[in-house]
This record gives structure tokens, C-alpha cells and sequence, in this order.
């Protein structure tokens, strides 16, 4: 009798615990977005569609609208048209250095969209090594690229973020198929091409789709990259809500141009999700060490040459342009005063701190980040992982600060937590707390596959052999678990360390972020801050380039989950 | 009909395929045999152009084929995974070899009833074949590589996949709609039992290399080498020490006694089939003593064991038998094999 009372409390407990990360969810994320939705719909606490008809009606609106969507439109189909090559080479051959290449070609991924749009001005800048080349090969007066503020460089700045994505989701769907379908189709008197379109295509294309909606997604929220290399030519929805709600005050406006924003998104994370549920119906899927061999004849190897050639340029020109300008702006060659001077005060500064604080900052930031994330994210994943009605209602829930841009995120923050008992705006946490928000999503996806990998058996002959429910979870769930923990730990610290949407609207003004520091330096004209960007974004790039070294140690298989 | 010369298949340094001579006769279903790792597969995709042979010659009525590509040569080729297109329904995955023909539509549609019917798989015809059993799946992968009329058809472990009670049903069906569908079928399995109830002959593989090609009840009874008797469950091969010429024959002379054979060999088969009790002395009859008895519901499964240790195996259907130290062993001449 007391025995199973003390079970019930514990269960009751348990269930509790459980149901934090969604408390958490509640109150910094659906409230904040609720208030937006209010701000769009009643400002004045009636139904009122003015904003909306103002963002359909005046041209300057469609046309953000316009652009926002065809760019992303154009970098979706330029990223899907560069990754599918590279997809087919990865999934059918096997060549020396491909896991190692598959690794770095990641890496555009998790760095920090200011770093990315530095990188892209080193590379085709004014200032950049390619233009002093161009100059010193072709005798020219003037640097012949002008890309900076242009929409080619925007374009070239979203295929290097989306090509990794795009080309471990198709490559590894594709490397999964089923060489023997496709035998058996040549059985039947199908050609190479026939067999390509009428079976391959055809298999491949929940893939190619979920793909699609991704990197249309992150196109179509693109907020640092356009901010950065677009100026004020070009602006997307995220950079006119940035704009609308911190330099003109018009609430209602950002409001609705979010709640656009938030529809956009939140149906195409729909159209991956389901995507990405058929994808996982394991049908005749195979180890794809079977499939993929040496290539053999000519036109295989060049075919071959050719896919890694783009991929390399364009995954490592910026990259290697970036470190390179950060050693070598200006006339006098090699040097590191850029790096130097990183721990000098500026006096000319108003906001007197030394840029290397904002790494501390940083990293203080991101530490607490990670542990939140962990914390929340694992239960969450816990939460998802039971096989109720209710989690999977609740799946999506947990995705949708993905979904939900990071400026709308921040917005949403500026907008709510501004007055008792969540008077946060000024507070140290906001920070930490906004970053959770984009950071849990990512630990949730790292920890759930492997804990419903865990079949039910396990823990029941744990039980059997006499292991208490603590037991269990302590001696055979966690150690189960243990490497996507720390996957999604590593995720979340890179993140944080990268974020700058949501930044931009919270963090206190004396205690920046290494991004928004970048982002400074960026603004401001002279070498001196142009350098300095530069070896910040360097030091940016490191961090996560080491987490990301991290995250690709612990566990291959999981980032082939986004 | 089919006619394989001297294939050989070489991987990573590693010979799979030594030398490989076959011929197969129109309507013929013949077995490849053998235990994984010995090539039969890799055989059945070089006869299919899905691999190429480092030299050798595959002849098709005459015809040498050996470089004709697969989606050229009219072959159907049926797989252990059954590998159907799992964006397509039953009737689309059968029609699909049709379609490649460019056959007219109605006939397509006609043909496809056909080889459903045959099958009897007609009532399925607009079902995903995601929602299929395995019996179901493997009957529409067979009606699938049946319906384009192949010049060959092939069978890769085509019930491999399968539970055993499904899997002896099936086999005899599989044999009864090849006869029925009137094809030249080459069979790859590494059952005996299956390879017995479908083939008209069978050809054991070992080693890249074919051991011995019979029909089923010849190799049974008399198989032709130690890994054919082996390799069929026929454990009493008996080292011979010397062998002696007498008139024509020869005797073998082991630890279980003299035996009379009619050629020159290394070891003897004393086949279970041949053997039998006996209480009285009879000339030749072994000592032994019974050491196991195992229930096989027709039969007995008894161990027995001679002095020297060896361990015979023999069936028995006599159920009053108990585990005694004084019985003869009696095999019959014909049960006598040459290895």
C-alpha cells in the first residue's frame, strides 16, 4: 500500500519534471509571439487588419515581400542544382578523403551568419586578395569586383550556407537506396536513363523536396547575411522587422511582417517534417557501404573531379579568404596587429570595453546556454519520446522556435518581457534565455532519435534482472544516450556562440556578443575596423569549427537528421 | 540453350569464380547450390550483365552475350529482397518490364492480369506493395520478372527471406508456376530442401568452383565429392587408408573394415539410406554401439559409434530401439560411395 503510494508520487513527480520544457516554451516563447499577434492584429485591443493591409498595399512592402521570397526562391534552386551533383558523387563513390571532405563541407553550416558574410566580403570585396590578383594579372587601376551590396554575393553567401545541408540530406537518402531496385529495373529492360527518372528521381524526390523546404526556410529568414552584404539595398522580411520595430518604432508593422513571416516558415517546416517522417520509412534501405565503390571509367572519375572541384572552391575560398585577410589587410603584409588590437580599449568608442570582453561575454553566454539547452532539450526529448497522442501533437510544438525566426524571437522578447513579473530587458539572462529558445530545438532533434532507438526490451530485462526505475535510467538509458546529449550539447554552445538575430534586439549594449561586435566593426569605415572584424570573425570561425569537430567525433549520424 | 564457358571473377585479388563451365537446355530449372561465399551469386549477376566477367563467355542460343547490357538482354532476374519499386503499386511494378518494351497498353494490361493470375495475385492488383506480406511481395517480384517473357529467368535466394513453414509451401508452388510459365530458370539457394523441390538439376558450388551437377535424387544418392556428401547432410565419409586392386575392383581398407568399390579414392560415403541393423552376423556388418536416439517424427535419427570412435549416422524407422553396446551396422553395396 504505501510502497505504490510512494511509486504514484514519484510518477506524478516525474510527470511534472516533464512538462518544464514546455512551461518554458509557454512563457518565453508563445507568450512573446502572442503579443506580436496582438500588436498585428488589435493594437489598440480591436480586430484591426490596417497593418496587414498597409504591408499588401503600399509597393515598398510587396516589394520586400517579393524579394524576400524569389531570393530565396533563386538560392533554393542554385543550392539544390550545385548539391544533387555532389549528392550522386557522394552517395554512389567511394573516394579517398570522403568522410573527411563530407565533414568540412559542414562546417558553412554551423558558422555564424557574420562570419559568413565577412568571409564572402574577403573573398569578393573590394579589398580582397581576388581583386588584388585580378589588378596585378590584368594591369588594372581600379579592382574589377564590386560584389559587396550586390545580390550576387547574397545568393553566393546562402548556397555556401545550404549546399551541406541540401547534400548530406539527398546524398545520405540517396546512399540508402537500394542498389537492387535499381537492378532490377535494368533487369527489366530499363536504360541508365530510364532507370534514373522512372526509379531514382522518383525515390529520390521526398528527399530533394524536404531539401527544398529547408534551405528555402533558411533562405527566406536570412537576417545576417542580407543585413550584412545587402546594405540598404536590398532588405528581407527579417531585416525590415529588425528595422521596422528598433528604428522606427512602428510595433504594429513588425508585427504583422512577422506574423508573415511566421506562416512562411511554419509551412515549410510542415512540408519537411512529413517529408522527412516518409523518409525514414525504412523500405529496402541498405547499408550504404554496399552501394558506393571506386569510380571506373573515365567520365566517372572526371564527373567526379569535377563536383569536388565546386564543392572545394566553394566551400573553401571564403573560408581561406577570410584568414588570409585577417593576416594581411592593409599595405604591410603579414600581420597580427588586427589580432593585437582586439585587446585594446578604443577610446574613440562610446561603449568603452576592449572587443575581447565580448568573448567572454560569449562564452559566458553559450556555458549557460549549453546547460539550459541540455537540461530542457533532454526532457523535452524525453517528454516526445513517449508514445501518446499528446507527444506527437507535440512533436512540431517543440520545432517551432526553428521555425520562428530569430528576429521575430527577439522582437517577440522586446515587446513582453519588459514589465514585472518578467521585467527581463535589462536583465543579464535574456540573453542566455533567447538562445535557449533556438538552441533546444537542436538538442531535442540530437537526444530523440537515440531514445527511441532504445528498444522497450532492454529496459524490461533491466527490470527483470531486478533494476529499479533509477537503475534503469542511471545504468542503461543515459549511458544509451550519453553521445547525443552531448552532440546536442555542442549544438547548443556553437549556436549561442554564432547567434545574432535575436542578439541584435536583447543583448545589452556594454555586454555584446562576439557577432554583434563584428557587426560593430562592420559599420564602422576605416581598415583598423574592417581588420578587426576580420580577426574576430577568425576566432568566431575557430570556436565553432572546433565544436563542430566535436559534434562530427561524437556522432556522424546525427546531423544527417536537419 | 544458355551456355557458360570458362568464367572467371576475381575481386580485390580474391578469386570468386574459377573457371566456370555450365549448359542449361530450354525449359530447364537448374539449382545453383552452394554455401555463401562460394560464388553462386556473383555467377547469377555475371549470366544477368549486372557484373562482367574478367574473361569467359556467356553464349545465348549461339550467341555470344557476354557483353550484351543488362536492360538489353531480356533476362528477368528475381532478388532475395525481392527489390520492388515501392513508389508504384503491384499492377505498376509488373507492368513496369512491359513498359519498357513499349508494349501497347492493352496488351500491357492483359499480360499483367496474366502473370497475376498465375501467381495468384490477381485481387492485389491495385494495393502499395509497402502493405504487402512477405509471400505477397515475393509473389509480385516473381510476376514482376515473369511478365516481359525473359529468355532466362533467375531466382537470387528468391525465399530467403522468408519463415521455413512459408518458405517449403512456396518453394513447390515456385516450381509448379515456372513449369506452368514454361521458362528456363536458373535458381540460386543455399537450401537443400528447396534446391531439391525446384530444380530439374543441381549444381553444388564450392569455391568458385562447380563440384558436381546431377539432377536432385542422383546427387543425393550419390554424390560425386566429400563437400557435395558434406554439404548434404550425409555425415559418414570414412578417411580410406590403402586401396588395393582385385580382378576390376578395388577394396578400401579403413578402421571400420575392407570395402568393396569400383575405383580408386580417398575417402568413402557409407550412405545413410543404404544402411540398416541387423541382430545375426552377417559378413562386412560393422560393430557398434548406439549412443543417441533422436525423435524425428518419422524417423529416428541414431548415432552410432565403432570402437576406433568414428561416429556413423543412420535413419531408422524401427521405434523399439534402446541405447545398447552390441549392434551391427549392415550397408548395403550400392550404399558404399568413392569420394
Amino acid at each position: 500500500m504505501d510502497r505504490s503510494r510512494t511509486a504514484l508520487i514519484w510518477r506524478y513527480a516525474g510527470r511534472g519534471l516533464l512538462l518544464t520544457p514546455l512551461l518554458f516554451l509557454l512563457v518565453f516563447f508563445f507568450y512573446p509571439l502572442g503579443s506580436i499577434l496582438q500588436f498585428s492584429l488589435a493594437p489598440d485591443g480591436k480586430l484591426d487588419f490596417a497593418a496587414f493591409q498597409q504591408i499588401f498595399s503600399r509597393p515598398y512592402y510587396r516589394e520586400t515581400l517579393w524579394f524576400t521570397t524569389w531570393q530565396a526562391a533563386l538560392s533554393t534552386l542554385l543550392t539544390l542544382g550545385l548539391a544533387f551533383p555532389a549528392a550522386h558523387v557522394f552517395a554512389k563513390y567511394q573516394f579517398p578523403g570522403k568522410s573527411l571532405l563530407l565533414a568540412l563541407a559542414t562546417i558553412p553550416f554551423v558558422l555564424p551568419t557574420v562570419v559568413v558574410a565577412t568571409a564572402f566580403i574577403a573573398l569578393l570585396g573590394e579589398d580582397s586578395a581576388l581583386n588584388g590578383l585580378l589588378m596585378k594579372v590584368f594591369k588594372l587601376e581600379e579592382p574589377p569586383l564590386h560584389l559587396e551590396r550586390s545580390l550576387k554575393i547574397i545568393l553566393l553567401a546562402h548556397i555556401f550556407y545550404n549546399y551541406a545541408v541540401a547534400l548530406r540530406i539527398i546524398s545520405s537518402f540517396w546512399s540508402n537506396q537500394s542498389q537492387r531496385i535499381q537492378e532490377a529495373a535494368q533487369m527489366l529492360g530499363a536504360s541508365r536513363w530510364m532507370v534514373f527518372y522512372r526509379i531514382t528521381l522518383p525515390l529520390l524526390l521526398p528527399a530533394v523536396t524536404a531539401a527544398a523546404a529547408l534551405v528555402f526556410m533558411f533562405c527566406f529568414t536570412s537576417f545576417g547575411v542580407v543585413r550584412i552584404l545587402g546594405g540598404l539595398k536590398y532588405a528581407t522580411l527579417e531585416v525590415e522587422i529588425h528595422y521596422q520595430s528598433l528604428s522606427l518604432f512602428d510595433l504594429p508593422t513588425a508585427g504583422a511582417l512577422s506574423v508573415i513571416q511566421l506562416m512562411t516558415t511554419l509551412v515549410m517546416m510542415i512540408v519537411y517534417t512529413n517529408l522527412q517522417r516518409q523518409m525514414t520509412q525504412p523500405l529496402n534501405l541498405q547499408s550504404s557501404r554496399q552501394v558506393a565503390r571506386k569510380p571506373r571509367r573515365w567520365a566517372e572519375k572526371g564527373w567526379l573531379a569535377l563536383n569536388l572541384i565546386v564543392m572545394s572552391l566553394l566551400i573553401f575560398a571564403p573560408i581561406l579568404a577570410l584568414i588570409e585577410r585577417s593576416f594581411t589587410l592593409g599595405d604591410g603584409g603579414f600581420t597580427t596587429r588586427y589580432y593585437e588590437q582586439l585587446q585594446e580599449n578604443p577610446h574613440r568608442s562610446i561603449r568603452a570595453v576592449a572587443p575581447v570582453a565580448a568573448i567572454q561575454n560569449s562564452l559566458e553566454y553559450a556555458f549557460f546556454v549549453t546547460i539550459f539547452s541540455v537540461l530542457l532539450g533532454t526532457l523535452a526529448a524525453y517528454l516526445l519520446s513517449q508514445k501518446t497522442r499528446f507527444s506527437r501533437w507535440l512533436d512540431p510544438v517543440f520545432m517551432l522556435p526553428l521555425a520562428a525566426s530569430a528576429v521575430t524571437l527577439g522582437f517577440g522578447f522586446i515587446i513582453t518581457l519588459d514589465e514585472p513579473p518578467l521585467n527581463l530587458r535589462s536583465s543579464y539572462w535574456i540573453v542566455p534565455i533567447a538562445h535557449t529558445l533556438v538552441a533546444m530545438p537542436l538538442v531535442v532533434r540530437s537526444v530523440l532519435p537515440s531514445l527511441r532507438a532504445i528498444k522497450p526490451s532492454i529496459g524490461e530485462a533491466a527490470a527483470v534482472l531486478g533494476a529499479s526505475r533509477w537503475q534503469r535510467w542511471r545504468r542503461i538509458e543515459l549511458p544509451l544516450i550519453t553521445r547525443s546529449i552531448a552532440v546536442g550539447a555542442t549544438f547548443a554552445f556553437t549556436v549561442s556562440m554564432g547567434e545574432f538575430g535575436a542578439s541584435s534586439f536583447v543583448a545589452r549594449p556594454n555586454q555584446p556578443t562576439i557577432p554583434i561586435v563584428i557587426f560593430r566593426f562592420l559599420g564602422q569605415p576605416g581598415l583598423a575596423n574592417y581588420g578587426q572584424a576580420l580577426a574576430m570573425s577568425v576566432i568566431l570561425m575557430a570556436v565553432c569549427a572546433a565544436g563542430f569537430v566535436l559534434i562530427e567525433r561524437l556522432n556522424r549520424a546525427v546531423i544527417g537528421e536537419f | 540453350m544458355l551456355h557458360l564457358e570458362h568464367i572467371l571473377k576475381t575481386y580485390d585479388h580474391t578469386p570468386v569464380l574459377k573457371g566456370v563451365s555450365l549448359e542449361i537446355a530450354p525449359g530447364e530449372i537448374v539449382c545453383l547450390l552452394g554455401p555463401s561465399g562460394c560464388g553462386k551469386t556473383t555467377l547469377l549477376r555475371i549470366i544477368a550483365g549486372l557484373e562482367t566477367a574478367d574473361s569467359g563467355t556467356v553464349m545465348l542460343n549461339g550467341e555470344d552475350i557476354t557483353h550484351v547490357p543488362v536492360h538489353q538482354r531480356d533476362f528477368g532476374l528475381m532478388f532475395q529482397d525481392f527489390a520492388l519499386f515501392p513508389h508504384m503499386n503491384v499492377e505498376k511494378n509488373v507492368a513496369f518490364g512491359l513498359e519498357m518494351q513499349h508494349k501497347s497498353r492493352q496488351d500491357t494490361r492483359k499480360r499483367v492480369d496474366e502473370v497475376l493470375g498465375l501467381v495468384g495475385l490477381a485481387p492485389f492488383k491495385n494495393r502499395p506493395v509497402t502493405e504487402l506480406s512477405g509471400g505477397e511481395q515475393q509473389r509480385v517480384a516473381l510476376a514482376r520478372s515473369l511478365a516481359p517473357n525473359p529468355r532466362v529467368l533467375m531466382l537470387d535466394e528468391p525465399l530467403g527471406s522468408l519463415d521455413a513453414a512459408l518458405r517449403e509451401r512456396l518453394s513447390v508452388d515456385l516450381r509448379d508456376i515456372l513449369k506452368a510459365a514454361n521458362v528456363t530458370a536458373i535458381y540460386v539457394t543455399h537450401d537443400q530442401q528447396e534446391a531439391f523441390a525446384i530444380a530439374d538439376r543441381i549444381a553444388v558450388m564450392n569455391a568458385g568452383q562447380i563440384e558436381q551437377i546431377a539432377p536432385p535424387e542422383q546427387l543425393y544418392l550419390c554424390p560425386g565429392t566429400v563437400f557435395v556428401a558434406r554439404f548434404l547432410g550425409l555425415e559418414n565419409v570414412i578417411p580410406v587408408d590403402t586401396v588395393t586392386q582385385t580382378d576390376s575392383r578395388y577394396v578400401a581398407h579403413t578402421v571400420l573394415g575392407n570395402f568393396l568399390i569400383d575405383r580408386p579414392a580417398r575417402h568413402i560415403l557409407l550412405h545413410p539410406v543404404y544402411a540398416s541393423l541387423v541382430s545375426e552376423e552377417i559378413e562386412g556388418a560393422i560393430p557398434v554401439k548406439l549412443v543417441k536416439k533422436v525423435f524425428q517424427g518419422s524417423q529416428y535419427e541414431l548415432t552410432l559409434q565403432h570402437e576406433s570412435g568414428i561416429l556413423l549416422v543412420v535413419l531408422q524407422k524401427t521405434r523399439n530401439l534402446s541405447l545398447r553396446s552390441d549392434m551391427r551396422l549392415h550397408i548395403d553395396p550400392k550404399g558404399i560411395i568413392p569420394l
